[in-house]
């Protein structure tokens, strides 16, 4: 019993570093730069630290989302080493479908925790703050525009990945290595780098251009 | 702004000189030239063939499907026969538009076929027109990841994600440059951290966070894409940057003229690059849709170019 405590501990301590690891973006956060003692003990009193807790919360759901995923990949016939592109898209096309079908009562908010949302949206203001005018422009310059994020759709292939400018990304929460922050009209998208599918979004986080 | 940065990019190359020797080594056949400058055909290749020595070839931005990629992969292939490459970097945005299967075969497979065929090995890095999941494709030996590295020879490459430069991509490349024990570390990826382009230009946000490994790392050349035109920069802090964004699309006219960065421009017409690795030089040849060689010349390693 005291070793399962002791795990789930350092489990706990672990998954607060990490998500505070995120760096800047812990505006909000009281102790952006916890060590593992400070984290270990945030953990265990949420109730003074609901952004740690929330930032946990994210990273547990992320979690969850992934090993879904992997549940369902799974389930599908393994690509053979000398896939071709044809097997390789009809593969991604059924795991888009597989994890729509999986999540198809999934809502905005389901995976990003309010509080969440609102340190992406204080990180990337305060990003846009100190932004320089070309820096800006060439921020928006291939995100798409006149479209409405929704869960399970899948971005157009048509469409260009606009880039998360690199330093904005250091000062977000982490993500696991297939999930990213895409940036569509002036909302953030969670986007599943696989699928191309729309996993959960944040409205209205970018400033009007 | 833009005369702020430019004239703080001018102090640059004026206060921080690239190491002794690394100018003077870059013998460029071509001589500095303005954007646009006129193609010239040399009086012979400057690539010098050796045995043993790594040979590949750049092309970037090429997954049109239109006509223009399809000449320049003919030229490509007809390279083989006087410089036989190993292999071919890809500098991104593989497929324009559709990601479906016959976009690969139109956009893909069937404009560098006979290279293809040959046995040449292609090596892709994503840009901002594809989709992440083309690193499962076989034929662009990505082996299912964003970024990685490959090694031939002297020489490791380092393939980045710079349409998604995460944290994670950050910790790789903090752990596998300085682990690299090749003589010449080559990073390639999309977005260039240098360019005269007007349309975009650089990249500061990237190099903010990758030029100081660069640096402390020892990498020697960078190879991008993302502007559709060709550039060979003057060395920014001692390396040397290439852009080959033009080998299916063209933005004619697009490099800035007068730009203090530009060593050579070449924004008329479609082109690609032939390098040969040879110990401690690099050769390279760039050659445009007209088969002309509008740029080329040899450059230095930094360490050896540092004790000359």
């Amino acid at each position: 019993m005291t070793i399962h405590l002791a795990v789930a501990r350092l489990v706990i301590s672990g998954c607060v570093a990490y998500a505070l690891s995120a760096g800047n973006a812990a505006a909000q956060a009281p102790a952006p730069r916890a060590d593992q003692g400070v984290a270990a003990r945030q953990a265990e009193s949420p109730d003074t630290n609901p952004q740690a807790t929330a930032l946990v919360e994210f990273q547990q759901r992320l979690q969850a989302y992934v090993d879904l995923r992997m549940q369902l990949s799974q389930k599908l016939k393994p690509l053979s080493s000398s896939a071709n592109s044809a097997e390789l898209s009809a593969r991604q096309d059924m795991l888009a479908a597989a994890i729509r079908d999986a999540r198809k009562d999934a809502k905005a908010g389901d995976i990003i925790p309010t509080r969440v949302a609102g340190q992406i949206r204080n990180a990337i203001a305060d990003d846009f703050r100190h932004r320089q005018p070309d820096a800006k422009r060439a921020v928006f310059e291939e995100v798409p525009e006149n479209v409405r994020p929704a869960i399970n759709r899948v971005l157009p292939d048509t469409a260009a990945l606009a880039t998360v400018p690199p330093l904005l990304l250091n000062n977000l929460p982490r993500l696991p290595d297939n999930l990213q922050y895409r940036f569509m009209n002036r909302h953030v998208v969670l986007l599943d780098g696989d699928t191309r599918l729309i996993v959960d979004y944040i409205l209205n986080v970018l400033p009007p251009h | 702004m833009i005369r702020a940065t430019l004239l703080a990019l001018t102090l640059t190359l004026i206060v921080v000189a690239p190491p002794r020797g690394a100018t003077e080594m870059l013998a460029a056949q071509s001589a500095t030239t303005p954007a646009s400058a006129t193609a010239t055909t040399p009086s012979r290749s400057t690539l010098p063939n050796e045995k043993g020595s790594v040979k590949f070839a750049v092309i970037g931005d090429t997954g049109t499907g239109g006509r223009q990629q399809y000449e320049i992969g003919k030229l490509l292939n007809a390279a083989r026969d006087r410089f036989p490459y190993e292999f071919v970097l890809m500098m991104g945005d593989n497929l324009y538009g559709g990601q479906g299967a016959s976009d690969f075969v139109k956009k893909f497979e069937t404009p560098y076929k006979a290279i293809l065929d040959a046995g040449v090995k292609f090596y892709a890095t994503l840009g901002n027109h594809d989709d992440p999941a083309q690193r499962f494709y076989k034929l662009f030996n990505m082996d299912g990841k964003r970024f990685y590295s490959f090694r031939k020879g002297d020489v490791e490459f380092f393939v980045l994600d710079s349409t998604y430069m995460s944290p994670a991509q950050m910790d790789w490349l903090k752990d596998a440059l300085p682990k690299s024990t090749a003589k010449w570390k080559i990073p390639y990826m999309h977005h260039p951290l240098y360019s005269s382009g007007e349309k975009h230009g650089s990249e500061v946000d990237l190099r903010t966070l990758v030029e100081p490994l660069f640096l402390q790392h020892g990498v020697d050349v960078v190879f991008a894409g993302h502007e559709h035109f060709y550039e060979r920069l003057k060395p920014q802090h001692g390396i040397y940057y290439f852009t080959e964004g033009g080998s299916a699309k063209l933005r004619e006219g697009n490099i800035r003229v007068g730009s203090a960065m530009t060593a050579k421009g070449f924004d008329t017409d479609m082109s690609f690059m032939l390098v040969e690795i040879a110990k401690d030089q690099m050769f390279f040849e760039t050659i445009a849709r007209t088969g002309k060689v509008i740029d080329s010349g040899v450059l230095l390693r930094r360490e050896v170019a540092a004790t000359d």
